[in-house]
């Protein structure tokens, strides 16, 4: 009885993470998971700052003032990069919950232009708080 | 019962209308904002003040908050049960953050209504 060559064929079994080359739409799902988990860390100081800004002129001014911080206009900007990427992260989610563009070609296409565009958007952000 | 709510078992299909209907929320406030911002230029106390003294916008600001709450909730049980394998950490996690998101919500009615 001969044994299917293909059987016999050793495959590399890529389990180590750092050889495996991410696809697009994976690259997405997982930035987009990263992004979530930021964006939750984040609750705390988005209610305190909806707080000082409500609270008092004072509060609101001195709000003012720490946005102009170089360091507060870095975290805004991975702020808005988050939230952009998981916006439209989200919104593609919602089409292929709805069945469009879950052939590989458009999901790959669809994959690309959730990266692009909240990069540009994040890079139009960061323009207008320096 | 009570580990029920903390696993992932049985709430496949809420868990996903929940998590899409919050999305949906969530992305019409962000936008009627955005909107809002460019409209009035909150750069001063007073006109911010008056924007968000409008009562309609105070009320959609509660639901999207809530909406946020439901949604880091759904999503970070996900997180937590697909990478944090230690039993003990992983259940400790899960009640920190439903305690922090009962009290975020608690204290954004406290912001809305009182601050």
């Amino acid at each position: 009885m001969s044994v299917n060559p293909a059987i016999k064929k050793k495959r590399p079994k890529n389990l180590n993470l750092t050889k495996v080359r991410l696809p697009i739409p994976a690259l997405v799902s997982i930035l987009h998971r990263a992004s979530g988990v930021f964006l939750f860390l984040m609750i705390p100081l988005l209610l305190w700052a909806l707080q000082s800004s409500l609270e008092s002129e004072q509060g609101f001014q001195q709000l003012q003032a720490i946005a102009a911080h170089p360091l507060t206009k870095l975290l805004l900007l991975v702020f808005a990069w988050a939230f952009l990427h998981h916006f439209f992260a989200g919104i593609r989610h919602l089409a292929l919950d709805a069945r469009w563009g879950v052939e590989l070609k458009q999901a790959r296409l669809t994959s690309k232009l959730v990266l692009i565009v909240s990069v540009l958007l994040t890079l139009a952000t960061g323009a207008w708080l320096w | 019962m009570v580990m029920q709510i903390f696993t992932n078992a049985f709430h496949g299909l809420r868990d996903w209308v929940v998590q899409r209907s919050t999305a949906a929320i969530m992305a019409i406030y962000s936008l009627t904002m955005l909107v809002l911002c460019l409209i009035y230029q909150p750069t001063s106390y007073a006109v911010w003040k008056t924007l968000m003294g409008n009562a309609c916008l105070r009320l959609m600001t509660l639901l999207f908050l809530l909406s946020l709450f439901a949604h880091a909730w759904i999503g970070v049980k996900d997180v937590l049960v697909d990478y944090i394998k230690p039993l003990r950490l992983r259940q400790f996690l899960h009640y920190s953050t439903a305690i922090s998101l009962f009290a975020y919500a608690a204290w954004s009615a406290h912001i809305l209504w009182n601050a």
